[in-house]
């Protein structure tokens, strides 16, 4: 019996049996490698900062010819809080003849201006205002403008909204008496931790990131994260780079990698703790990590060729230097590895014992993401001697979740931007809640 | 019927883990900031200011007799007090008060503290729990602290033990032998006295500029006033180097350098006699640093330190810190500000052959 020719149908069905439904898995795959790698990441962190060896080098100089210290509060609208931020700056132990405060008030259309001013009239050898009228917005545009009045060795950043502890200062500034660092990033704690659920699981988030993430990078020799707050800078590096880029998103991020890349080491100090304000509202969070998804992104792309062929940097670095600029982008694979499960599933819903059950676990693993950032905030949460907040773990998927969907967005939103959008510069500021009297 | 069954069931797994999340989120039993400690608790100061506080608030409850009150007092009058009833009624109230000079028999075991408005002596093999002495504090041979101790000046005989942190306005004295974890005094000596009390001026981390006239190979690696070296280097300077040191692995400093700067190694770092260091030393494995040397800035170490004798850390106008897992100093070395061994200091006696010259 002769051939009988193909229907459309037949043809389109055929071309997805062999060419559509392999690709797709491929991609699917391949993403799902990346996500298992992460894992890995996210066990080894763990693991280190369980049962590896811990590296505090740093931690026990409390005697020294302490440096010439300038400290950067920037503030843009910030009445609510810097005062607050101010008293607390005022009383830290540092030697006071060695130490400055210098109030960064970017364009502020509040009462900042006011607060500032009557703090430097209160204490004028110490508060050193300096007040920002125009230029490009974001906070990194406005650190590079007051840089350019700063003659101390080290200055050190710290939002409207932080209030550092007496011993802070000198914390963050030890580790400067090694040659090789040329920032150094301390641990950031939530404050309004118990106003509602989101809080909550941002005080685990955070716990994990620092006292997991941040801390094993630092023992394994690997690149800690200048944070772009609570952070000190040595600003003989800061001058070999190139100071601060002012068309950045993530001038934290970014400075990570171009201190690296000119060999300055960032210290991660876990002891040097300060309390901060975490998002109380889900649409504030999801601008806010919409925000650093870009920073991040754009980070990755400035850096990752030259990350990638760089001589000097030791095998670990470069590992974790590109697992850590990719971190945001993986957001938004899981989400395409979501939706390519799903097409996957149905189009290859023939066999279930040959393909199909390799897709079912590949869409399990790719739904359910990541299971070892988990286990990092449960091993953080047990680091830090909380006990109970461990119950609220599942609720953490509801975060991740939301946080996919954010970066997912924002990367979108800023591919788009590249493709052809308008190219304005927006500094989406975080909402403050202290309610505090000025 | 079944599907309802099924459905249930994995709607039951699915909800299982949040019952214990939902209790806590409900209940808030766990939700208080991260706490953080504003007073640096290692300093022995914050312990005995804290002590000293709490002693004079009560001072009116002391009368001069030793029994019936809750803190006791005692006049030491050439040592012909009753000590021994007096520690039985110490014991009970958990704290000795002193108003004047107070002088302990030998192998006491006392787990309470002590307040004393003068010297205060312990005889040897004692132990002893935690001493705030406003004049001068003495631990005769063997004895062991356990918590703290604060005074004027401290002096520790051979083979004490400090398990807890000392610290003094003057001067820690420990002789051969004593074993230590954090002390810290405007002058530190080890062993046999130490005449050695460098007036030198520290660096600061960032004072240091590249000098043009260092030889060719030095200029073409320096970078933001630093050599960055890959290798393992053998440095000896003709003339006093101008810049920080980065080595990625092991060093030598060879005798009668001078380094106008800080060094880091990643791997052991040696610091031969005669040299000085006016910045830090830092090191990812450890440190020794020979005789007769100075160092202005810190000392720190990821595994050990050791520094022979006739060696001055710091000076009085700019204590430092010496800060490592494991810490040996020879007798007759100097440190001005903080040693902080986090396992064990030690204070281990002069080579037998130097130790001859010495005496001679």
């Amino acid at each position: 019996m002769a051939d009988l020719p193909m229907t459309r149908w037949e043809v389109a069905a055929s071309v997805m049996q062999q060419w559509l439904f392999p690709a797709l898995l491929s991609a699917l795959f391949i993403i799902v490698t990346l996500i298992a790698l992460y894992a890995v990441r996210h066990y080894v962190f763990t693991f280190n900062r369980l049962f590896g060896r811990q590296r505090h080098p740093y931690l026990d100089i409390d005697t020294g010819h302490w440096p010439d210290v300038t400290v950067l509060v920037a503030a843009h609208n910030e009445e609510a809080v810097i005062a607050g931020s101010l008293i607390a700056l005022l009383q830290v132990d540092y030697p006071p003849e060695k130490f400055c405060i210098m109030p960064v008030n970017d364009r502020s259309t509040d009462r900042t201006r006011q607060v500032i001013d009557q703090f430097a009239m209160l204490f004028p050898d110490r508060v050193k205002p300096f007040h920002r009228e125009g230029g490009k917005p974001g906070k990194a545009a406005a650190l590079k403008d007051a840089t350019e009045f700063i003659d101390s060795e080290i200055i050190v950043v710290f939002d409207a909204d932080y209030l550092p502890s007496p011993g802070l200062i000198k914390r963050l500034v030890a580790p400067f008496f090694d040659p090789e660092v040329g920032a150094t990033m301390g641990r950031v704690v939530p404050l309004n931790v118990e106003t509602n659920l989101l809080t909550r699981l941002l005080d685990l988030e955070r716990s994990g990131g620092y006292q997991v993430d941040q801390q094993a990078r630092m023992n394994m020799g690997m690149v800690p994260q200048y944070g772009g707050t609570v952070g000190g800078i040595r600003m003989r590096a800061l001058k070999s780079i190139g100071g601060w880029h002012d068309d950045v998103l993530a001038e934290d991020t970014d400075l990570t990698y171009r201190l690296l890349l000119k060999d300055w080491k960032t210290v991660y100090e876990n002891r040097a703790e300060c309390y901060e304000e975490v998002p109380e509202n889900w649409g504030v969070r999801v601008r806010q990590i919409m925000r650093w998804a870009k920073g991040h992104n754009q980070a990755l792309w400035r850096h990752i060729s030259t990350v990638a062929v760089a001589q000097r940097l030791t095998f670990l670095e470069k590992a974790d230097g590109i697992g850590l600029l990719f971190v945001y982008a993986m957001a938004p694979l899981t989400v395409v590895a979501w939706i390519l499960a799903i097409i996957l599933l149905y189009l290859e819903g023939i066999s279930f014992t040959g393909g199909a059950l390799s897709v079912l676990i590949l869409a399990s693993f790719g739904a359910l993401g990541n299971f070892a950032a988990f286990f990092e905030i449960a091993a953080a949460a047990y680091l830090d001697g909380s006990r109970q907040r461990i119950r609220l773990l599942p609720f953490n998927s509801l975060g991740f979740l939301v946080g996919a969907l954010a970066i997912s967005r924002g990367t979108l939103h800023q591919i788009a931007t590249a493709l052809g959008g308008p190219k304005n510069f927006h500094w989406d500021k975080t909402e403050r809640y202290r309610r505090q009297s000025v | 019927m079944w599907g309802l069954v099924f459905l249930l069931s994995i709607s039951f797994l699915f909800v299982l883990p949040l019952i214990p999340a939902l209790h806590e989120w409900r209940r808030k039993g766990d939700a208080a900031p991260l706490g953080i400690n504003p007073a640096d608790k290692a300093d022995t100061r914050f312990h005995a200011g804290k002590f000293r506080t709490l002693i004079e608030s009560r001072e009116s409850e002391f009368d001069g007799s030793y029994g019936g009150k809750r803190h006791q007092q005692s006049h030491n009058n050439g040592g012909k007090f009753q000590l021994e009833k007096l520690l039985r009624h110490w014991r009970e109230i958990r704290r000795l008060v002193s108003t004047g000079p107070l002088k302990l028999p030998s192998h006491q075991d006392l787990d309470y503290d002590i307040y004393a408005k003068a010297d205060v002596i312990c005889g040897r093999s004692s132990r002893l729990h935690g001493i705030l002495a406003e004049a001068n504090l003495l631990l005769e041979s063997g004895c062991t602290l356990r918590r703290w101790a604060h005074a004027r000046t401290v002096s520790v005989g051979n083979e004490g033990v400090l398990l807890g942190t000392v610290s003094a306005d003057e001067m820690i004295f420990l002789d051969i032998g004593c074993r230590f974890g954090r002390i810290n005094a405007a002058t530190i000596c080890f062993g046999k006295s130490s005449g050695a009390s460098s007036q030198s001026v520290g660096m600061s981390v960032n004072d240091t500029v590249f000098a043009p006239d260092e030889p060719g190979w030095i200029s073409e690696l320096m970078d933001s006033g630093r050599l960055l070296v890959d290798d393992d280097l053998d440095f000896s300077p003709q003339a006093p180097f101008h810049g920080d040191l980065v080595v990625r692995g092991n060093m030598t400093l060879r005798s009668g350098s001078r380094i106008l700067g800080s060094v880091k190694c990643y791997g052991n770092m040696r610091i031969e006699q005669n040299s000085s260091v006016m910045g830090a030393l830092v090191s990812q494995q450890s440190v020794n640093i020979g005789s007769d040397c100075e160092v202005a800035g810190p000392v720190v170490a990821e595994e050990e330190i050791e520094i022979e004798s006739g060696s001055v850390i710091g000076s009085l106008k700019c204590p430092t810190s010496v800060t490592a897992p494991s810490i040996r100093v020879m007798s007759n070395v100097a440190v001005h500000g903080t040693v902080w061994a986090r396992i064990e200091g030690t204070v281990i006696p002069l080579p037998i052959a130097e130790a001859v010259v010495e005496d001679e």
